[in-house]
């Protein structure tokens, strides 16, 4: 019977559904049916009004569900054809759909509410982990609004400092000018972030370094609404940094007293033993100990080396490679390095050949070319393993390439980029001694005269060192220290 | 016959021998002072000749290098005498002032060598 009448009234009310629609066709039909079938069901089922209640509860708000379905129920019993029963099973079936409604959006609330409760757990209890203060800036009110997490990390009770004013009393003077101006210039200039790092005064009267940061938060129009952000406590990071860096710093200070404090007795020593190989008055008659004296001179020339590398560390560590420049003729300067070298090339077993343009005028620091030509020559017979090794200098209109070439064990690409690090080597340093301070200092140098240096090689076929040099350095480069 | 005499001004024992016998190797004549203010009252003794060269050490305690070539400049006579500056020194961040050549330590014996022959 109420099938039949539904079914029959059903186009009509589809047609009547009112604009913006409290129901939709979907919902509408959807009920007309449960309405319609709730008769026929064997007891103990489930009511199909209860699950259109549900469903409708999951879709709309209470409110509007309620609207819609007081819609329906009156436009169905405005009709004249329903008898007594009719209408009593209608309104039973439409009592089922609110109480249905009524029901899951009751336990949707509780769930939201719970969903809430543990997203502002969830934040709080972040903030206390990480240690963060957390505010919540509300400009139109001008007020701020803290987490709890300001009293167990600064000290402060958080309606103590509910107002910018009342913030930035507890800012450092040193730094409170720059942290207001900078929070007020984020905001003017419709910036999305501000982050500062200043000292704040803890409620224990200490200072402590603090981070802040804070996201600014706009309308459609673009006003800033809200600035959300928090304050962390980095005190401590901040002593570590600061313990760090005095760490490097009293390591280039030893160095540096160490380099020069072995240079006097080196000085001494060097002059007694090459008086004692060379002199013509002390030198001795004895040919064994002549060889022996020679072979001291070589120890105390290593050291010497050794000590000049570490000085050098000081210097460019402290900024202080000052650069001597005056023309320099960098064939010339080969030569001198290769002759100086002979009896280490002698020693190495490598042949060296050295191809050299008529000519080549620069720019540069002598004393350091000397270094660079030097210290790559000595590498090239250091790891050379005894094979050939060709020096060759360019010359084009602008820069002078000098190129270093061996055929010993080679660099791995990996281990490339590593090898110009102070203190590296490619090699274990068991084979091979020194500091692994050469191609640091040769970098330092050709960055410092506007140059660069470049390898390519590949473990076991020897490599190529290429040092290119501008014939006429950029003068602001020279003397600056090392990133 | 000497090929000159010189005047060697360091703190270090070691330098300051070592620095007399390997001049002494090369024919010069040689006389140490521990500091600046040594090698002044050799050098105003009237009894002693002027040596042709001093080789001064920079930092030195009771007077220095730098203090020792102020009070020099001061002297028309002292001023008349070349000196060659040896320094351990990272950097010298004082200028020199009328220095023949700055040296750093260490030398070689043939460094030096050269540098007297050239200035002698």
């Amino acid at each position: 019977m109420i099938a039949d009448l539904l079914a029959r009234h059903r186009s009509r009310l589809l047609r009547q559904t009112p604009q913006p629609a409290l129901l939709d066709e979907a919902e509408l039909k959807g009920l007309l049916d449960a309405l319609a079938r709730r008769s026929d069901l064997p007891a103990g089922a489930l009511d199909p009004a209860t699950a259109q209640g549900t469903a409708l509860a999951r879709r709309r708000s209470l409110a509007d569900a309620i609207t819609g379905v007081d819609w329906l129920q009156g436009a169905l019993l405005e009709s004249e054809e329903l008898g007594a029963v009719e209408r009593t099973a209608l309104l039973e079936g439409f009592h089922r759909v609110r109480l249905a409604l009524v029901a899951e959006s009751g336990r949707r609330q509780r769930q939201l509410e719970e969903a809430l409760q543990r997203g502002e757990e969830r934040y709080l209890t972040a903030a206390r982990a990480a240690g963060f203060a957390i505010w919540d800036w509300d400009l139109r009110e001008q007020r701020i609004h803290w987490s709890h997490t300001l009293e167990t990390t600064l000290g402060h009770p958080v309606e103590n400092l509910s107002t910018l004013d009342l913030w930035l009393e507890q800012v450092h003077p040193a730094d409170r000018d720059r942290v207001g101006t900078g929070l007020m210039r984020a905001l003017k200039e419709g910036a999305l972030r501000w982050s500062d790092s200043f000292q704040f005064l803890r409620r224990d009267g200490a200072w402590a370094g603090v981070l802040g940061r804070a996201w600014i938060l706009h309308d459609p129009a673009g006003e800033p609404l809200r600035v959300l952000g928090g304050l962390v406590d980095i005190t401590e990071q901040r002593r570590l940094e600061g313990e760090l860096t005095e760490a490097v710093r009293l390591r280039d200070e030893f160095l540096a007293i160490a380099s020069h404090e072995l240079r006097t007795p080196l000085t001494a020593l060097q002059i007694q033993v090459q008086t004692l190989a060379h002199g013509r008055k002390s030198g001795p008659q004895d040919e064994r100990l002549q060889g022996r004296l020679l072979r001291a001179e070589v120890s105390v020339a290593r050291m010497v080396q050794l000590v000049n590398d570490l000085l050098d560390v000081s210097r460019i560590t402290a900024g202080q490679l000052a650069l001597d420049l005056e023309e320099v003729e960098l064939c010339q300067l080969v030569q001198e390095v290769v002759e100086r070298l002979g009896p280490d090339i002698q020693r190495s077993g490598s042949e060296l050949s050295v191809v050299l343009p008529g000519e080549v005028r620069g720019h540069w620091d002598r004393r350091r070319l000397d270094q660079v030509v030097c210290n790559l020559l000595t590498n090239a017979l250091k790891y050379g393993g005894g094979k050939p090794v060709e020096l060759k200098v360019e010359l084009s209109d602008t820069e002078a390439r000098l190129r270093v070439t061996d055929h010993g064990i080679g660099v791995a690409p990996e281990e490339q980029e590593r090898i110009f690090r102070r203190f590296e080597r490619a090699v274990s340093d068991r084979h091979f001694g020194g500091f692994g301070l050469g191609l640091w200092i040769v970098t330092q140098v050709l960055e410092a005269m506007d140059g660069s240096i470049r390898v390519e090689s590949q473990v076991g076929e020897g490599a190529m060192f290429e040092a290119r040099l501008p014939l006429r350095p950029a003068p602001a480069r020279a003397g600056s220290p090392p990133p | 016959m000497t090929r000159g005499s010189i005047l060697v001004v360091d703190d270090d024992e070691d330098i300051r021998f070592s620095l007399c016998d390997v001049l002494e190797d090369l024919d010069f004549r040689s006389t140490p002072a521990r500091n600046g203010q040594e090698a002044l009252e050799l050098l105003r003794d009237p009894s002693r000749p002027p040596p042709s060269l001093i080789l001064l050490d920079l930092m030195m305690p009771v007077m220095n290098g730098w203090q020792f070539l102020e009070a020099r400049a001061q002297d028309l006579q002292l001023a008349a005498i070349p000196v060659v500056v040896m320094t351990a020194a990272v950097q010298t961040h004082r200028p020199l002032p009328e220095v023949v050549r700055t040296f750093a330590k260490p030398f070689t014996v043939q460094q030096l060598e050269e540098l007297l022959v050239a200035m002698h």
